[in-house]
């Protein structure tokens, strides 16, 4: 007997209530503490009771130590079990009474909860929503940019000059010394592999065209995108952003601008217009980087290395560069744009969005460096 | 729950309060007390330090010099633990709601029963949607985010979030401020109810004579950096003094 008692005390929940009750009558006796430190052991005392419906039942309070709002709860939880709506009360203390009240009255005019749609049909119907509407966002935003922009192509005066310049020279001058330097180590670590494996064939020359024709080709164009969508791009929604969370936007509207052309279209324009630049750059710093190991690792001097380049390498190759790089730039500034212009009213959307234009920017980059690779391939460029 | 202890003892204690920030003095000796179960404006012009003494009281910004106690546990010399304590027995409502953007209305209401307690999922739903409630607020809204709520009910939200672990004392940073006026005086019957009902202590920083006039039982106004009077609405407006005069004059005069 004496040796389970603690144990049994630990399994065996305290009591909160005892309920007398005769054919046409109860009463209904409360103990303890009902609040929010009991709460648990108290719903499953109310759970699990064994109670049914009851003509009319008298509530004794005069044994109950405390009862807050989560208590209430559960004591008319219980009176709904029981079916009782108007209860004989005694023993309560005036405080006590006016929390069950309001608890009851605020309970009262409240219907249950419809449990919303969850499970996993559910939620990949919801994110095929989402990104089909997203798509069409998307397509929506693309057409009237470049409805805006051939408005402004015929109409050059709208073009907002100042705007203009500013993003210029913050995607474009800004850029060169970051571009420069990623590019000098590409050119330079290209150098190397290459020099390594030509070294064995004596075929020491050939340097020239492999490192020209894919840092032009390809590296400067994708590395150079990469960074600036990196760059830019997450800049344009940063700032478009922060304008549409300050109501900036609105306002613009409300000025009589038209967003698009104030915000988007200097931003599309100057990444556009940025881009070729920056790949140029990209190539001269990125051959200069090979140029020195050739010299150094392979005894191709400067000189021979630029004659070289200039008697085999086709001019091609650096205008499917150039051709690239616009198309890039578009692709950055208009996800930037309307990832900023979709921030939503709180502060956490500008990171989520900020996130969103990189991968974005970066995926759609690759993509179409792909479909780049297999036209000009089938084209024979 | 550990209950406050009975009666007489004031709730919040300050005494001989001193803060600067630089040069400049916010707070030179402020002494006040509040009762348990009374709702207690603070007022005083921009600059007066209101909103720094709510700060000191909760505990977010210690003060030069003085002592504050919350349920009789100087906050300011006790240990972690004690703090904490005292913590989870008032709950806080900011200015703009200060909602967890991240999380859902009822994530956000839960946030308390999930940090304190060990509840289980189902016990800490039933109450979140209790919380709702008592905040006046449909059960729908538990699953809403936080900005797609306009400025009332992100008010009613962040109430319903103070309330959650049943606390005796509530502090209300502006609870109108931002509302119209038909929503700030539901706002402020809503304070009252829970008050009168739970027997809350409510100490609110506040602008909105309204308010002060309709719910508060006592009004404490701060003027360069001491107590200048403090009352009923009824003692302060009527105190011979520029900037109460003013203050009131909306009302009084008419």
């Amino acid at each position: 007997m004496n040796r389970g008692n603690v144990a049994e005390t630990l399994k065996n929940p305290p009591v909160f209530f005892t309920l007398d009750s005769s054919r046409n009558g109860g009463t209904l006796e409360l103990l303890g503490n009902w609040t929010l430190a009991n709460v648990a052991a108290l719903r499953e005392a109310v759970e699990t009771s064994g109670v049914s419906a009851l003509a009319k039942l008298t509530i004794e309070g005069k044994d109950l130590d405390a009862i807050d709002t989560a208590g209430s709860l559960y004591l008319l939880k219980l009176l709904e079990k029981m079916k009782v709506s108007e209860p004989n009360i005694q023993g309560f203390s005036e405080d006590e009474l006016s929390v069950i009240r309001l608890v009851k009255e605020r309970l009262g005019t409240l219907h249950k909860l419809k449990n919303p749609y969850s499970g996993i049909l559910a939620r990949i119907g919801r994110s095929a929503v989402d990104v089909a509407s997203t798509f069409v966002e998307l397509l929506r935003f693309i057409g009237h940019s470049a409805s805006e922009f051939v408005a402004s192509l015929f109409n050059p005066r709208t073009i907002r000059m100042r705007e203009l310049f500013v993003q210029i020279e913050q995607c474009c001058v800004n850029a060169i010394p970051i571009v420069s330097l990623v590019m000098l180590l590409i050119g330079i670590v290209i150098a190397y592999l290459f020099a390594d494996q030509l070294k064995r064939y004596g075929g020491n020359i050939f340097i020239v065209e492999g490192v020209t024709i894919a840092i032009a080709r390809e590296l400067s164009p994708v590395i150079v995108a990469i960074l600036i969508a990196g760059r830019s791009g997450s800049a344009f929604t940063a700032q478009l952003g922060a304008m549409k969370l300050n109501e900036e936007v609105e306002a613009l509207v409300t000025l009589g601008l038209e967003p698009m052309r104030v915000l988007v279209l200097p931003r599309v324009l100057a990444l556009v217009l940025a881009m070729p630049i920056l790949v140029f750059v990209g190539d001269v710093v990125g051959i200069a980087g090979s140029m020195l190991i050739a010299d150094l690792n392979l005894d191709v001097t400067g000189p021979t290395f630029l004659d070289r380049l200039r008697s085999m390498v086709s001019v091609r190759h650096f205008v499917l560069g150039f051709i690239k790089a616009p198309v890039f730039a578009v692709f950055i500034a208009v996800i930037g744009c309307r990832m900023g212009l979709n921030v939503e009213n709180n502060a956490r959307s500008i990171g989520l969005s900020t996130t969103a234009t990189v991968v974005q920017s970066i995926v759609s980059v690759i993509l179409l460096n792909a479909a780049f690779a297999v036209i000009f391939q089938q084209l024979g460029y | 729950m550990a209950r406050p202890e009975k009666k007489a003892d004031p709730i919040i204690e300050v005494r001989d309060i001193f803060k600067s920030f630089g040069a400049s003095e916010i707070h030179r000796g402020v002494s006040c007390d509040v009762q348990p179960g009374t709702i207690v404006a603070l007022i005083g012009g921009s600059g007066s330090g209101k909103s720094t003494l709510l700060k000191e009281i909760v505990g977010l910004l210690r003060p030069d010099a003085g002592i504050i106690k919350l349920f009789g546990v100087d906050i300011w010399n006790c240990s972690s633990e004690e703090l904490r304590a005292v913590r989870t027995q008032f709950g806080m409502l900011f200015q703009n709601g200060a909602l967890f953007s991240a999380l859902t209305v009822g994530e956000n209401v839960a946030a308390p029963f999930v940090e304190e307690t060990d509840l289980p999922e189902n016990v800490v739903r039933e109450l979140v949607q209790l919380r709702l409630a008592l905040a006046g607020l449909e059960p729908e809204t538990a699953l809403k985010m936080p900005s797609e709520l306009s400025g009332g009910m992100r008010k009613r939200v962040a109430l319903a979030r103070a309330l959650a672990l049943e606390p005796k004392l509530l502090f209300l940073d502006e609870p109108t401020s931002g509302l119209d006026p038909i929503n700030a005086r539901a706002f402020d019957e809503l304070i009252h109810t829970l008050s009168r009902s739970l027997g809350i202590t409510v100490l609110m920083v506040t602008h909105d004579l309204d308010s002060i006039l309709s719910v508060t039982d006592r009004v404490i106004v701060l003027d360069e950096g001491k107590v200048l009077v403090e009352g009923s609405p009824a003692t302060v407006a009527h105190y011979d003094h520029p900037w109460i005069k003013e203050y009131f004059s909306a009302r009084i005069e008419r």
